[in-house]
């Protein structure tokens, strides 16, 4: 019900998750899952409370010259900033001006709704403007690390890409966006490359209007991967999918 | 020990008059105090990170040894989990469990992420026969180590012995779940499924989130 994959039971993933168990594509799907399940984030934060007194009666005097190691270590080491997130209004104390500044910012250009459907945290303008200026984000999942999202531009019906954590295309191919009707047919919307971006990592591209394309009959989006100049039709298997 | 940065930083801020000091009475209290902390931690404060660390070391240490099985890359593992924890201290979300189990899943990533990289399947086998909780404590473990030991021995307890090999496996061991299926020579779901009705019983019994 949580997922984008009813196929893949998240809820029995949990524990193997909390125990850092899963495969790297399976904690992402589960990451997200308990973005938009408050019931498995609770059952998830529970078991990793539980994998942590598992840690606790591991515990053991560490060696003496770990200390000043540690603290010498964290003298040269810059500290991230925090992420802004959308859950911004459920944040703790400590971090209450820059929570409140992501507030009016997220209320400002009226994403709150579409942000809190999507799974994403992006932090750059560009992708706040985008994700301002849709009326659906979809978010694509699957057998590759990180996020592809696709907003769908309110105005003008352009789509545009956001891929977060997704390796960049190898020189010679390029990712591949394809919209899915329900008959199967296959359509491209344009292709990426996943070029590292922003603060967290999240690449923008935009792919435009996709000509007499019938948003309505649509009934999935795909991404493949294929030679650099795209395909007319898919040739690779999907790497990131979402209902549409 | 005596003349080193410890006593300092402790003594600092030690009073009844200091929330985060009242240290160490149970895991309630080291997990208040954890919290206090990390909160500051957040804000670049080296002395609350330095007496963080006097809370959670041990379990972040004992973990790496645990998972790694060699005291020199543990020692690694765990300067590494400090050196995140110290990073990314800003992007802790509460929301999603207390600072201690944010902190202590930082270290076992840390300490299976060093594992998985070892190809050698015959390091693996070796660390496998070497997994059980109640084999010989470390030297010299403090008092609290002793209790926590205890408690969660007697959680252990509770499982069966399936669920238990399981969750032993997957966390002391390092093991992703299809790795213990493999291992144990049984099917993928079986193992989740072990995994996690093994978790349901160790927190109710250890009376996680009460």
């Amino acid at each position: 019900m949580s997922s984008d994959h009813p196929e893949l039971d998240i809820a029995a993933l949990l524990g193997a998750d909390a125990l850092d168990a899963t495969e790297a594509n399976e904690a992402e799907l589960v990451e997200r899952a308990v973005g938009r399940d408050g019931a498995a984030a609770q059952e998830l934060a529970s078991f990793v409370e539980t994998a942590a007194l598992l840690g606790w009666a591991a515990a053991e005097p560490p060696p003496p010259g770990l200390r000043a190691d540690v603290l010498a270590a964290i003298g040269s080491t810059r500290q991230l900033p925090p992420v802004v997130p959308r859950r911004a209004a459920r944040r703790g104390r400590g971090r209450g001006l820059l929570a409140a500044a992501a507030l009016v910012l997220v209320a400002a250009v009226g994403v709150a709704l579409v942000a809190n459907r999507d799974g994403g945290s992006g932090v750059d303008q560009e992708v706040a403007a985008v994700l301002a200026g849709a009326d659906r984000v979809v978010t694509l999942v699957g057998t590759g690390p990180g996020e592809v999202r696709v907003a769908h531009g309110r105005d003008d019906g352009a789509l545009t890409v956001l891929a977060r954590g997704v390796p960049a295309a190898e020189p010679g191919t390029t990712y591949q966006l394809w919209l899915v009707t329900a008959d199967g047919g296959t359509r491209s919307a344009g292709l990426f490359s996943a070029a590292e971006g922003g603060d967290d990592g999240t690449s923008t591209t935009r792919l435009g209007r996709p000509a007499d394309a019938d948003f309505d009959r649509l009934t999935a989006l795909a991404v493949t991967r294929e030679p650099a100049r795209g395909s007319p039709a898919p040739t690779g298997p999907v790497r990131y999918q979402a209902p549409w | 020990m005596i003349d080193g940065p410890e006593p300092r930083a402790r003594r600092r801020g030690r009073g009844p008059s200091d929330p985060d000091l009242r240290l160490l009475g149970g895991p309630a209290d080291r997990g208040a105090t954890a919290d206090a902390l990390l909160a500051r931690v957040a804000l670049g404060d080296r002395d609350a990170f330095a007496r963080l660390y006097d809370v959670i070391s041990p379990a972040v240490y004992g973990i790496a040894v645990r998972v790694v099985r060699d005291r020199a890359q543990a020692q690694e593992v765990a300067q590494e989990a400090f050196v995140e924890l110290w990073r990314t201290a800003a992007r802790y979300d509460r929301s999603r469990g207390s600072a201690t189990s944010w902190a202590l899943t930082i270290a076992h990533r840390r300490a299976v992420d060093r594992v998985r990289r070892e190809t050698a399947s015959r390091e693996r086998a070796a660390r496998s026969a070497r997994l059980d909780l109640t084999e010989g404590e470390p030297a010299n473990e403090t008092a609290e180590a002793n209790l926590d030991r205890q408690r969660v021995r007697h959680a252990l307890d509770t499982l069966t012995p399936a669920q238990r090999q399981s969750i032993e496996l997957a966390y002391y061991g390092g093991y992703t779940y299809p790795e213990v299926a493999s291992l144990l020579q049984i099917p993928l779901g079986t193992v989740k499924t072990r995994i996690r009705d093994g978790l349901i019983r160790l927190r109710d019994a250890l009376g996680v989130g009460e």
